[in-house]
C-alpha cells in the first residue's frame, strides 16, 4: 500500500466504509446485513481471497491439464 | 391475420441481397437490413401478429408484447453494431451466416407456437455454426463439429418436448407445457441453450475458437433467445433459481483459472446468464424485469467486451494471457472502451450493469432468499475480479509484448465506440430501459446507500487482489470442464465400442473361415473323414489310445489308422458326376410336378 495506487485505493476504502457508517437510510432492508455497515465491503474482500483460493486449488489439485490435453 | 411484418424476413431477405452485391454496397446492404428492421420494429405495437394458416396449424411468425418486444430491439441494435464491426470482412459467408443467424434468432423471440420456435432454433443452431468453421482452423472445425453436435441433441429434446405437448393437448401454442415428460424436455432443450451447468460447455468450447467477428455475434443470441424463451414459459419454476445461482458462481471460478482471454469471456457469459435464469425462476415482477434489462444491457457490455477482445486477437493474434500485456500505450481506444464494458459487466455506477444486476440482486431479497442473494453477490465479486482487475492488469496494463499493436481500423472502432456510448447512457439514463421492461416498475437504481454498497463490494475485491496477486501465475493450461465427457471419455468410450466390435468382427471373421476351410476340406474328401470319425469312436469305445491322424508313416500296426487314401481306395469325386447329374434331373422333375399341381390348384 506505499505506491500511488495503494494510497488511493486506501483513501477510497476509508472514505466507502465511512460512508457506508453514516448513511441514515437503508434501501429494501430485509436481511441483516443489508443494515451492517462496512457488510459489503467485507463480502468482496473474502469472497475475492475465497474465489482465487477455490479456484487455483479446484485447478491445480483436479482440473487443471497441459495445454495439449485433447490434442 | 396480418399486422406487421415478422423481423425475422427482412434479415432472411438480405441474404439474397448481400449475395448480389458486392464492395460497398454490399457493405450497404449489411446496414440496410438491421436499419429497416429496426423502423419496422418501431412500427409494431403490442397485440400485433403474423398467422399463417397451414393444413389446419396456425403458424404464429409474430407475436408482439412487451418482452419479444424489448428482446427484439436489442437483437436489432446489436445486429448493426456487430455489422459495423464486421464490415471489413471481404468473404461473404460470415455475413450470410450472421444475417441467418440473427433471422433466426428474431424468429424465436417473435414466433407464437412451438412448430416455427423449432424451425428458428435449427436455424440458429446451423446458421452460428459456420461463424466457428468460417476460421478456418484446425482447432475450430473440430469445435465447430462439437457445437453442432450438442445443439442437436438440444433441439432434439426440444422436439420431442414438443412432440409430447402437441399429443397431450393438441396445441402448439408456445405456452408453458403441462407436466410431464414433454415439460422436463423442453425445459432441458431451452436449459442447453441458456448454457445452464453441465449443459453450458458448448460455450467454452466454442466462443473462443469462432471468428473475431463471430464470436461478437455469438455473445448476443443463442443464450439470450434461451433466457428469452425460458422467461416467457418457465417463469417462477423453483429449480431455476438455485440453477441461475449456482451458474452465476460456477461460471467465474472457472473464467479466473482459464488462459485464454475470450475463453474468460465466455465463462462469463455462463456467469451473468446465471443472474438472468435466477431472476426467471425467482419469477415476481421485479426479478423477471430484472432478467429482462440484465438480457438487454448483457448484450451490449458483452458485445463490446468481445469486440475489444477480438480486436486484439485481430492486432496482435494472439489472445493468451501468457503472450500478452502493456497493450493499454498501443491499443488505447481498444482499452477504454474495454474497460467501459468491464465497468458495465461488474456493476460499477453510471455503467448499465449497475442498472440491472441489481434489480435480480434486489429481487431475491425480497423474495426472502438469502443464500440466492449471497450467491449473486459472490458471483459479483468474481466478474469485477477477473473483467474489471486481472485482465487490464495482464493484458493491458503490466508487461510488455514486442509485437507492432495498433487500435484496430475505423469500423472496429466506431462499433466500440457506439457500444460503450449504449452501456454510459442506459447507465446514466435508466429509464430508457426501464420503460420498455415488461411490468411497470418505480425501481430506482441510484440511492446512495446501493451506490455506497455497490462501491463497498467493488473496493473489496481490488484489496482481495492486490493482497494476492504476486502470489498468482499464469500458465498455458487447459481445464476440464463438463465437454471433457465427450472430448475424452466419449472418445475413449467410442473407442472401447469399436475394439469390441473390431475384434468380435475378427474373431467371427476367423472362425467363420476356419468352418469353411474345414467344410472344403471334408467336401474333398469326405469318406477319409468318415473314416476318421469312425476310428475315433472305435477308439473311444474300445478304451485304445489315439494315434495321430497323418496321412504320412503309417505302418498299418495295430490301433493304428490308414486312410483309405493310402490303400488305393480314397474318394474320387469324379465316380460320382453321373449320379448328380440324376441327382438334378430329379429335382428339376420334381418342380417340374410341383409346378403342375400349383398351376392346377390356382
Amino acid at each position: 500500500m506505499k505506491t500511488k495506487a495503494g494510497i488511493v485505493l486506501s483513501i477510497a476504502i476509508a472514505v466507502s466504509v465511512l460512508a457506508d457508517f453514516l448513511i441514515a437510510e437503508r434501501d429494501h432492508p430485509v436481511f441483516w446485513w443489508h443494515e451492517t455497515p462496512a457488510f459489503d465491503f467485507l463480502l468482496g474482500l473474502v469472497a475475492c481471497v475465497l474465489i482465487i483460493k477455490c479456484s487455483k486449488l479446484l485447478a491445480k489439485h483436479w482440473l487443471q491439464r497441459g495445454d495439449d490435453y485433447y490434442d | 391475420m396480418i399486422d406487421g411484418i415478422p423481423p425475422a424476413v427482412i434479415y432472411f431477405l438480405g441474404i439474397p441481397l448481400v449475395l448480389l452485391f458486392k464492395g460497398k454496397l454490399r457493405q450497404a446492404c449489411l446496414l440496410l437490413v438491421p436499419l429497416a428492421a429496426f423502423f419496422n420494429l418501431l412500427a409494431l405495437s403490442p397485440g400485433d401478429q403474423f398467422v399463417l394458416d397451414y393444413s389446419g396449424l396456425q403458424i404464429v411468425l409474430l407475436r408482439v408484447d412487451r418482452l419479444s418486444f424489448l428482446f427484439g430491439l436489442v437483437f436489432v441494435i446489436m445486429s448493426f453494431v456487430s455489422f459495423i464491426y464486421a464490415l471489413q470482412i471481404k468473404g461473404i459467408g460470415e455475413h450470410l451466416a450472421a444475417l441467418a443467424y440473427v433471422g433466426g434468432s428474431l424468429g424465436v423471440v417473435f414466433c407464437g407456437d412451438y412448430f416455427s420456435l423449432f424451425i428458428f432454433w435449427e436455424i440458429m443452431a446451423i446458421s452460428s455454426v459456420f461463424l466457428i468453421l468460417l476460421r478456418r482452423k484446425e482447432t475450430s472445425t473440430a469445435v465447430g463439429f462439437r457445437y453442432l453436435l450438442v445443439h442437436m441433441t438440444g433441439g432434439s429434446l426440444l422436439l420431442g418436448g414438443v412432440v409430447i405437448q402437441w399429443s397431450q393437448t393438441g396445441s402448439l401454442d408456445f405456452v408453458t407445457p403441462g407436466p410431464g415428460l414433454g415439460f422436463y424436455l423442453i425445459l432441458l432443450g431451452f436449459g442447453l441453450n441458456s448454457a445452464i451447468p453441465p449443459l453450458h460447455a458448448w460455450l467454452t468450447d466454442a466462443y473462443p475458437e469462432g471468428t473475431v467477428t463471430g464470436s461478437v455475434f455469438m455473445t448476443a443470441f443463442t443464450t439470450k433467445t434461451g433466457v428469452y424463451v425460458l422467461a416467457r414459459t418457465f417463469p417462477g419454476v423453483e429449480i431455476l433459481v438455485w440453477v441461475g445461482a449456482i451458474m452465476a458462481v460456477y461460471g467465474v471460478i472457472f473464467a479466473f483459472v482459464v488462459s485464454d482471454i475470450r475463453r474468460l469471456l465466455a465463462y462469463h457469459i455462463v456467469s451473468q446468464v446465471g443472474y438472468m435464469v435466477c431472476g426467471v425462476g425467482l419469477g415476481s415482477q421485479m426479478a423477471l424485469n430484472g432478467s429482462a434489462a440484465h438480457a438487454f444491457c448483457h448484450i451490449l457490455y458483452k458485445a463490446l467486451l468481445f469486440m475489444a477482445a477480438g480486436a486484439v486477437l485481430h492486432i496482435t493474434g494472439r489472445s493468451k494471457f501468457t503472450e500478452l500485456g502493456g497493450l493499454a500505450k498501443k491499443m488505447p481506444w481498444t482499452f477504454v472502451c474495454y474497460m467501459i464494458g468491464a465497468f458495465s459487466i461488474s456493476g460499477v455506477p453510471l455503467f448499465n450493469g449497475f442498472i440491472s444486476k441489481s434489480m435480480i440482486i434486489t429481487g431475491a431479497a425480497l423474495n426472502h432468499q438469502p443464500i440466492i442473494e449471497i450467491l449473486l453477490l459472490v458471483a459479483s465479486v468474481g466478474t469485477f475480479l477477473c473483467i474489471g482487475v486481472k485482465i487490464p492488469y495482464k493484458v493491458f496494463l503490466r508487461g510488455h509484448m514486442n509485437v507492432d499493436a495498433r487500435d484496430p481500423q475505423w469500423n472496429m472502432l466506431l462499433a466500440m465506440g457506439l457500444m460503450s456510448a449504449l452501456c454510459v447512457i442506459i447507465g446514466i439514463y435508466p429509464d430508457f430501459l426501464y420503460r420498455l421492461l415488461p411490468f411497470q416498475t418505480d425501481y430506482h437504481p441510484y440511492t446512495a446507500n446501493h451506490v455506497i454498497r455497490t462501491m463497498g463490494i467493488l473496493l473489496g475485491t481490488i484489496l482481495g487482489y492486490r493482497l494476492l496477486y504476486k502470489k498468482l501465475v499464469m500458465e498455458d493450461v487447459v481445464i476440464l470442464d463438463t465437454d471433457w465427457l465427450y472430448r475424452k471419455f466419449g472418445i475413449g468410450f467410442l473407442r472401447f465400442c469399436t475394439d469390441i466390435i473390431d475384434t468380435s468382427g475378427r474373431t467371427t471373421q476367423r472362425w467363420a473361415s476356419a468352418a469353411v476351410a474345414s467344410v472344403g476340406r471334408i467336401s474333398s474328401d469326405p469318406h477319409y473323414y468318415f473314416e476318421v470319425f469312425l476310428f475315433r469312436t472305435r477308439n473311444i469305445l474300445t478304451g485304445q489310445a489315439l494315434k495321430p491322424l497323418t496321412h504320412k508313416g503309417r505302418d498299418g500296426g495295430a490301433g493304428e489308422f490308414v486312410p483309405l487314401a493310402e490303400r488305393g481306395t480314397g474318394y474320387n469325386e469324379n465316380l460320382y458326376r453321373p449320379r448328380l447329374g440324376w441327382a438334378v434331373l430329379m429335382v428339376v422333375l420334381v418342380f417340374v410336378v410341383l409346378g403342375w399341381i400349383l398351376i392346377r390348384l390356382s
